[in-house]
């Protein structure tokens, strides 16, 4: 994954005439159950020997989201009950926090 | 903003129109290591080559072992060694579906990588996933590893012969399950003593006729 990441980070960069990155900012989805610290570590030895060998990262989490195909109710996952709390139908649809995605990249 | 699996869900994309154009149904396998997705791969083979055209995909992180065992049902087989990876991904397996006769199959399997978290990421362009999970692993995988069980289409619980010698909790794990997948259905079975597996593969086969 944290390859994946830098892939498109390298491309981006490229894109945009960058040669040093300073800061990237990814939002990780909880759905993914992806730890934050392990993402972290990754990222710390990928970036070695790259344009990014000094760049700080910023990680936010998202919550699960998620909407009842039934009643239309919207409410964040607790306790991992996949289960709508309004009418209990257990038809949902996950609106929010299933992606991990690169939301700014900076640098010069 | 880029999404960071847009890549791989593209190549999926692509994958999904090629199989679904020639109706070929693709089932991705996914579990822990030794949980018996070969095993079970084996019993598919040996019990429905017969009446469907079988192909499979083998996804392992070193050897060719499990290739071996699925090619004495004489059935196609493509093995993907993926040299570490925890995972395979849509490219992978565009790769490998070249090396099959699509327009006279009509199902591929592919065993993942045994790993409970990292393929439930990586959108192959399956038909849809199936999870399989032991007895003796615990009850606890349902609750720990959620996306899986929320993005299979059902459930192989194995092993049951060998319940009565561990701690495996039924009520817990059928809870567990069902509160992160409600109404999702689990088939209990042993690939070695064979329990249970009539429904399951009756359940394969109306899966790959109705082409879910």
């Amino acid at each position: 994954m944290v390859e994946d990441v830098f892939r498109i980070i390298m491309r981006v960069a490229g894109e945009n005439n960058i040669s040093r990155i300073d800061r990237v900012d990814i939002v990780i989805g909880e759905y993914l159950q992806i730890k934050p610290s392990l993402f972290e570590f990754a990222f710390e030895s990928a970036r070695e020997g790259t344009i990014a060998s000094a760049a700080c990262l910023n990680l936010e989490t998202r919550m699960v989201e998620l909407r009842c195909t039934g009643c239309r109710q919207l409410f964040l996952l607790k306790d991992l009950k996949y289960s709508c709390p309004r009418c209990g139908s257990g038809a949902l649809e996950i609106t929010d926090g299933r992606d991990i995605y690169i939301k700014s990249i900076e640098g010069e | 903003m880029k999404r960071v699996l847009d890549r791989n869900r593209d190549m999926a994309a692509r994958v999904r129109e090629k199989l679904g154009v020639r109706n070929v149904i693709m089932i991705n396998l996914i579990s822990s290591p030794g949980a018996g997705k070969t095993s079970l791969l084996e019993k598919i083979c040996e019990h429905l080559s017969g009446e469907m055209r079988i192909a499979v995909i083998e996804g392992d992180v070193a050897t060719d072992r499990d290739a071996r065992r699925i090619e004495k049902y004489q059935v196609p087989v493509v093995l993907i060694n993926t040299d570490g990876g925890c995972h395979l991904d849509s490219n992978s397996i565009d790769m490998a579906l070249r090396e099959f006769d699509l327009d006279n199959l009509d199902v591929v399997f592919v065993e993942n990588v045994g790993n409970l978290v990292c393929p439930a990421h990586f959108d192959l362009g399956e038909t849809f996933k199936l999870a399989v999970v032991s007895t003796t692993e615990g009850d606890d995988k349902p609750i720990k590893y959620p996306m899986l069980f929320r993005e299979a289409m059902a459930v192989v619980l194995n092993k049951t012969d060998l319940l009565i010698h561990t701690d495996f909790s039924h009520e817990t794990f059928l809870a567990d399950m069902h509160q992160v997948n409600p109404g999702i259905p689990v088939f209990e079975l042993s690939c070695r003593t064979g329990d249970g597996l009539d429904e399951f593969l009756e359940w394969i086969k109306l899966s790959v006729s109705k082409k879910v």
